[in-house]
Formats: C-alpha cells, sequence, structure tokens
C-alpha cells in the first residue's frame, strides 16, 4: 500500500508540463494574478467518538473508540487556465483499518485542452481520485458527506483502496447546454490495494499478499440540471486481484484470482432547505482457483440506500438514511454462504440493514460538530480485520458517535 | 451603466404603480368600497419604495465582455470556466458565505443556493480538480481587488461611483 510512483505513465508529464509552461498564457497570467491568488493551500482534521453496544467498528467501539482520525493537508497550483496541479496528503486513523501513517491521497497534473462557455475537456495525469458515485471523490473530508459514516453498503470503508484512487490517466468532457451539464470521464491506472482488501474478497485475513492484476478501468457520466437542483449519475471501475500466498502458511489458499466490476447510479435533488439521495450499488465478483477452502464462485454483491438531510436553521442538519447491502444478492439471507462454507462463515455476515439519523452543526466556517444513531442489523459492513473471530458477531446492534472537524 | 439606468427605471415604474394604487384604495374607500384597499395600498407602496437588494456583476475594466448569460456566469463563478473568451485568465472574488449579498447573489443572479456553490468549490479543492474564489471581506474591498486585478470577475450590492470597474448585465 502507500505511494508508489508509476513512472510508465507519469513519463510524458515533464515534456507536457514543459510546453505549457513555455506557452504564451503563462506570461500574461503572471503579471495579473498574484502569486497567493494562483496558491491555495486547504486543510482538514476531524476526530470521532464511537460507541457501539457490540462489534469492533473503527477500534474498540464497544469500550468506546477514539481511533478515528482523518488530517488533510491540500495544495493546488494554478500555472495557467490550462494548468493546474494539485496534491493532498492524508493521514487516516481508522481502527484496525488505518494506522495514520501519511499517503498521498492525490498528486495530479490537470491539463486542460479546450474550455469555453459550451465546453471543456482535458486530461489528468498521476494519483487520481476517482468519481465513483457522489462522494468517493471526497470520502476523507468530512465537511463534503453528510454523516460522520459514508453509508457502508456502497463505500465501504473496510475496502476503501480498493476504489478509492489510480495511478494513472484521466480523460474528461464536459459539455455545457442550457438545460444542464453532461460530464463524462474515462480512466485507465492501477488501484491501490492493502491487506484490507484481501480480508475482504478472501473472507478472512489470510497469509500472503494480494497484488493488482493489471490496470483499472473507470469511466463515469453525469447530468446536473442548469441550477443544479437534479444530478443524475452513472460510474464504474474495474480491477483484477491476483493473490500471491505464502508457502509456509498454515491453512493456504492457492494462487487465484478475484475479477470485479463496481458500478454505482446516483440521483441527488437539492432544494433550498433539504436534499434527497439516492444511490445504488452492484458489484459482480468473480472468485477463482483459491482451491476447496474458498471455492471458485460468481457473486453480486449489492447495496443501495435512501438519504434525506433536511437545512432546519442556517448552520443546522438533519439527516436521516436507510440502507440495505448484501454480499450476494442471489443468497440475501445469507444461508448458502452458512452452508457452503460449513458454519465458518455466519448467515448475518452475509447482509446489513442499517437506520441512522445524523445531527449537524456547522459552528463556523471552520468548525463543524455533528452526531448520529445507527441501528444494525447484520453484519455485512464490518471489518474482517476489525472482528477476525465471526462467531463473536453480533447481528443486532447500535453505533452511536460524534464528530468534531476542523478546515481551513 | 445601462443596468444603474435600468434600475432606476424599475423603480420610478413600481413608484408610479404604488401612487396608482393608493390613489384607487384611497378614492375607492372614499366611495365607501372598503377600508382594507387603503391598507393594501398604502402597504404595496411601502414595499415598492424598499431599497431594491440589486446586485451587479462587476469585472475587470480588461474584461472585453458587455453581458453574460446566467449559465456562463454561474461556470465563472464556480471556477470550471478558468479564461475569458480572449484566453485570458478569470480571478474570481466573492463575499464569504454568510453575507446577505452572497447569498442573494447566489440565489436571483446565479440560481444556484449558496451551500451548492460551496459545495462545489469543496469538491474542485479536495479532489485535485480545480480551486475556489478569493475571499474578500465587504464590498468595499470587492471593489478594490476587482479594479486592482486583471481578468476578475465579482458583483457588488448597487453600482458602483467609480469607473474603476465594469458593469456588466446577466441575462
Amino acid at each position: 500500500m502507500g505511494f508508489q510512483p508509476r513512472i510508465h505513465l507519469a513519463a510524458p508529464l515533464p515534456l507536457l508540463l514543459a510546453m505549457l509552461l513555455t506557452g504564451p498564457g503563462l506570461a500574461a497570467a503572471q503579471s495579473e494574478q498574484r502569486f497567493g491568488e494562483r496558491l491555495q493551500i486547504h486543510g482538514f482534521a476531524s476526530q470521532s467518538a464511537i460507541q457501539t453496544s457490540a462489534n469492533r467498528y473503527y477500534g474498540d467501539s464497544p469500550d468506546t473508540s477514539f481511533d478515528f482520525t482523518e488530517i488533510g493537508l491540500t495544495a493546488s497550483l494554478r500555472f495557467s487556465p490550462r494548468l493546474l496541479l494539485a496534491a493532498q496528503v492524508l493521514s487516516r486513523r481508522a481502527g484496525d483499518m488505518g494506522d495514520g501513517s501519511p499517503t498521498l491521497d492525490f498528486g495530479l497534473a490537470d491539463i486542460n485542452l479546450a474550455s469555453n462557455a459550451d465546453y471543456r475537456a482535458g486530461i489528468r495525469l498521476g494519483r487520481i481520485k476517482n468519481r465513483l458515485g457522489l462522494y468517493n471523490q471526497t470520502r476523507d473530508m468530512p465537511f463534503t458527506h453528510p454523516g460522520i459514516f459514508l453509508p457502508q453498503v456502497v463505500y465501504f470503508d473496510k475496502v476503501r483502496n480498493l476504489i478509492l484512487s489510480a495511478d494513472g490517466v484521466l480523460l474528461y468532457g464536459d459539455l455545457y447546454r442550457p438545460f444542464g451539464h453532461l460530464a463524462a470521464t474515462l480512466a485507465i491506472g492501477a488501484p491501490i490495494v492493502d491487506e484490507n482488501v484481501e480480508a475482504a474478497y478472501l473472507v478472512g485475513d489470510f497469509n500472503g499478499t494480494i497484488e493488482t492484476n493489471g490496470n483499472s478501468w473507470l469511466a463515469s457520466l453525469w447530468f446536473t440540471s442548469a441550477s443544479e437542483r437534479l444530478q443524475l449519475g452513472l460510474s464504474g471501475a474495474t480491477a483484477s486481484l491476483q493473490y500471491d500466498p505464502q508457502p509456509d502458511a498454515i491453512w493456504p489458499l492457492d494462487p487465484g484470482t478475484v475479477d470485479l466490476l463496481y458500478g454505482i447510479a446516483s440521483a441527488q435533488y437539492n432544494a433550498e432547505r433539504w436534499s434527497l439521495t439516492a444511490e445504488y450499488m452492484v458489484e459482480p465478483i468473480k472468485r477463482r482457483d483459491f482451491g476447496p477452502v474458498r471455492p471458485d464462485g460468481d457473486l453480486n454483491a449489492e447495496g443501495y440506500y435512501a438519504q434525506a438531510t433536511y437545512r432546519l436553521l442556517p448552520h443546522w442538519q438533519l439527516m436521516l438514511r436507510y440502507e440495505e447491502g448484501f454480499a450476494d444478492r442471489d443468497d440475501r439471507d445469507g444461508r448458502t454462504l452458512e452452508q457452503q462454507s460449513l458454519g465458518a462463515i455466519p448467515a448475518k455476515k452475509a447482509s446489513s440493514r442499517i437506520l441512522s439519523l445524523g445531527l449537524r452543526w456547522d459552528i463556523s466556517r471552520q468548525w463543524m460538530l455533528r452526531t448520529e444513531y445507527q441501528r444494525h442489523i447484520g453484519n455485512f459492513i464490518l471489518s474482517e480485520i476489525e472482528n477476525p473471530d465471526f462467531s463473536r458477531f453480533d447481528k443486532h446492534w447500535d453505533l452511536i458517535a460524534i464528530q468534531a472537524a476542523f478546515r481551513f | 451603466m445601462a443596468p444603474f439606468a435600468q434600475d432606476c427605471k424599475r423603480c420610478f415604474k413600481a413608484f408610479v404603480f404604488a401612487t396608482l394604487t393608493a390613489l384607487v384604495a384611497v378614492s375607492s374607500s372614499a366611495v365607501g368600497a372598503g377600508r382594507g384597499w387603503i391598507w393594501f395600498g398604502l402597504l404595496y407602496a411601502l414595499l415598492a419604495m424598499q431599497p431594491n437588494h440589486a446586485q451587479d456583476v462587476i469585472v475587470n475594466r480588461d474584461v472585453n465582455i458587455d453581458s453574460l448569460d446566467r449559465n456562463t456566469a454561474r461556470l465563472l463563478i464556480t471556477m470550471r470556466m478558468t479564461e475569458w473568451p480572449d484566453k485570458r485568465p478569470v480571478t474570481v472574488f466573492v463575499l464569504p458565505d454568510k453575507n446577505p449579498l452572497h447569498q442573494s447573489f447566489a440565489k436571483r443572479i446565479l440560481d444556484v443556493y449558496p451551500y451548492q456553490l460551496r459545495s462545489t468549490w469543496d469538491r474542485q479543492i479536495f479532489s485535485g480538480t480545480g480551486q475556489a474564489p478569493q475571499q474578500v471581506a465587504d464590498e468595499q474591498e470587492m471593489l478594490q481587488r476587482v479594479s486592482q486585478t486583471g481578468g476578475a470577475i465579482g458583483y457588488i450590492g448597487a453600482p458602483p461611483d467609480s469607473a474603476a470597474v465594469k458593469v456588466i448585465k446577466v441575462e
């Protein structure tokens, strides 16, 4: 995991930069805009406290966990109207799922090839945040989503890295029409995987390493109505994983592969006081050649939610959300999974139904405080690394959390 | 100074209409048509006399346009359009989110809610796909910064006295 520069994709970058820097636009740009107006530095930090009635979620939550901290620092420099450089360093402590060591969240050059009042097109090179669903691109910046936790059945925090970002190339095109905008992206790159990804797709923390097998493809298409009331989107990614077992493992798997597709359909309606959001996620997974412990299988993971936010006062916001998610939509109650695994994976591990209620207070431009209550039925969204002993899962559980966040 | 003239015309029209309504109300009450009309007329006159919270989009004098359509204004303020048609860079100045002028500018001129602007800028900043506008403290600083920065765009509540900036129409 972490930052691994991929030279082959970044090679043309210096050349392009040089071309843009020496272009005729820059001299004018520099004389007119102050440096301080072209360089922007922003940041955020958040700390949460989480209490659950059972099951570990972001640390030792049954005994109150403070193990959820996000710190980010972002810098962007607009060299010219045609070139933007931007990077963000993120430290994320998330129970056993993240240890807080700083990573390069994104680091990219955005090269605009055409821009006017009718359309925009360009290329982004480097480590790019994937535009998957409404929230993935800014998922770790607490101010950009209504609850403390994103809807887990769509934005699994237990495998966030697989869909978070990719080292590669992205093409984008926006079309501006009187009735609204159409925005399309197409990207290819190497996703970043870690032990969380392995544990989730092999259902357990096995000895060995998992690596991406080739590049991922990502695409998205969004429609936004003229006054941005309505937003509709389709986004998706492919990923291929290769497992490399450790030879001395006690209970080894064979060197198998996991191929998956991840697709989200999104809809949001924004009014002055309230917003309605719904997203549907489907993830076909092909697991091959792991041997008898994890037999070959084709699954379709599925998740969806509906969310309402209401701005009851200028700085206060209420959130209500209901979500459901299934490890395999053809086995919603998990009985087949339990039988196939000879009872090792309990049926309640196959689904999650979650009702969330949240209250957010934006104290000032810089500070925000929020709280959230969740009622859970099922354990699908829980991390296998945080809860290695599946027999100790509690099917019915509650969560209460508070979060303080700062930005500048 | 077309918008200023237009504003005056609008004020004048409202004033004439309100006065006429008031006159009709008074005369109708005189013939016994009902006292309610007097209050209605007076209230209407009062409302019409209220200072119209007009906004004007202003640009630096070097910006070579006289009018903008609403969609283009939105692209400029959300910083998705980063250069003017003559390829010069755009610099955007805005007032703080909770400033009443900013709020009415967002709703009336751009037809978006202020929270939507903030969320667009945040998404751009924290995904590395764009930037946020420069924030100024008040209208005075707005006027000063727009007049001093080439390619700048901003907005003010009333037409400026000086010719330091150019006022443009949003259609």
